[in-house]
């Protein structure tokens, strides 16, 4: 990419107007560029300050109508760019510009990911898969695209793993790129870990690519440290070290 | 490999709140995100008392219209309780974050809502905000001065177009049309000015 190019988005990043496509590329030229991130997190601080001075106390009765509505707004369980060091994620470039609905927006956006989960639906055992729903809609999608479906990416060893949880589906995906492929004697394994142990939410397999999304159903994270490990084929009754991501 | 002890904690417990404050001008209001973080709303309500001035003003600085400012407004602020775990205090102030919400949400309305004529029609007068009961105190501030005098150590063709752009709340489209340049034009001098004004302006609470 161009210095001009990334000026360009820098620019309507400030604006407010990158369409979800900019987004997404300038998301992951900073992510490959800190300097980039850097650069983009001064303008936005320079716009901040312009526009200070300018600030405007709404009416009084707005505050009780926004403290009204987030008794019933669920908080996603995101942790990119999250505050403090236990995010692990400190290097997320564009935690300022990413909305959940850009990141929603992108994800409708990766139709080889969507091509992973329909190669994982065949070939992953150990949990119950279903290729449709029971209106024929996809299981995976339908998680994603839920309303309220909230999103937490794991760090460790291994980067790349995304697990979106809608509890009106009452279920979560899996979603990863990039991951390393195992052979036909290891398999990972996704955990709820909480004060009584850790319990199996199930077992999932990049494919060729490294990617996966996977679909486990009847599974509530609130609450649990999700944890990956790696385990022999078929899946372990408790986790093994090492924890290769976590969140 | 071993077998995993009991070493992982529950979410809420592994969460940085439970940490040492970070020490910085910001700590008030990156504490309040925290606790934003983990479900608070009195935080959320202490942060919306914090916050409200400068998040409608930005709205209302892109929108005008009071209505649908206060509707966006509401908006930025369930998009900050809902999304709080994204925001990164080694990143930005809590208030550069919410601000950035405000612009992109407002854009976002205007893209929406507002007719492009409309848009053309705000009368260039607006800008100044010495004709605002409001705008009256902010400008008097020490920070309205500082702002002020970074801008005006702009070259004139970069300072027209950041003013029109942030303080006018105009789109670069509008922009471009107004000033009859071409939206890369347009685009590069906000670029320019802001990459000038990072140094001067810096960060704030």
């Amino acid at each position: 990419m161009t210095s001009d190019r990334i000026d360009e988005l820098i620019a309507l990043a400030a604006l407010g107007e990158l369409s979800v496509e900019e987004h997404d590329e300038l998301d992951d030229a900073a992510h490959r560029d800190q300097k980039i991130g850097a650069e983009l997190d001064e303008a936005l601080a320079a716009v901040a300050a312009i526009q200070r001075p300018y600030a405007e106390e709404p009416p009084p009765a707005l505050r009780s109508s926004v403290l009204a509505e987030i008794t019933s707004t669920p908080q996603d369980l995101v942790v990119d760019g999250g505050v403090g060091p236990a995010s692990g994620t400190a290097e997320r470039p564009a935690g300022i510009i990413v909305s959940f609905e850009a990141e929603h927006a992108r994800r409708r956006f990766r139709p080889g990911l969507l091509a992973a989960a329909a190669v994982a639906l065949f070939f992953v055992g150990g949990v119950a898969l279903v290729a449709t729903n029971d209106d024929g809609s996809d299981p995976i999608s339908a998680v994603i695209d839920a309303p309220d479906a909230t999103v937490r990416s794991l760090a460790g060893e291994i980067d790349g793993i995304t697990v979106i949880y809608s509890a009106s589906e009452g279920a979560l995906v899996v979603e990863g790129d990039g991951l390393a492929v195992l052979d036909d004697t290891a398999t990972y394994q996704l955990w709820l870990v909480g004060d009584d142990g850790a319990t199996s939410v199930g077992t999932f397999r990049p494919d060729a690519d490294g990617a996966v999304a996977q679909r486990f159903a009847d599974v509530d994270p609130i609450g649990f440290v999700l944890g990956v490990t790696q385990e022999p084929a078929g899946g372990s009754e408790s986790p093994t070290l090492p924890i290769l991501a976590s969140a | 490999m071993t077998a995993l002890a009991a070493v992982w904690m529950p979410l809420d417990r592994a969460h940085p709140w439970h940490h040492d404050p970070i020490a910085s001008p910001r700590t008030d209001h990156v504490s309040l995100m925290q606790r934003v973080q983990a479900g608070d709303d009195d935080a959320f309500a202490a942060l919306y008392d914090e916050l409200a001035g400068v998040v409608f003003g930005a709205v209302k600085r892109v929108l005008r219209d009071p209505a649908m400012s206060e509707e966006v407004t509401q908006e930025v602020f369930v998009e900050i309780w809902r999304t709080a775990a994204r925001f990164d205090p080694e990143r930005a102030s809590v208030s550069t974050w919410a601000i950035t919400m405000a612009r992109r949400r407002a854009v976002d309305r205007v893209r929406r809502e507002q007719s492009q004529r409309d848009r053309i029609e705000r009368s260039a007068a607006q800008r100044a905000p010495a004709g605002d009961s409001t705008d009256d105190t902010v400008v008097a501030s020490i920070e309205a001065e500082r702002v002020a005098r970074a801008l005006a150590e702009l070259p004139e063709e970069q300072r027209v177009v950041i003013e029109m752009a942030f303080i006018d709340g105009d789109s670069h489209s509008d922009i471009a049309e107004r000033l009859d340049l071409p939206l890369g034009t347009v685009k590069g001098r906000v670029r320019l000015g802001l990459k000038k004004l990072s140094g001067k302006l810096g960060a704030a609470p």
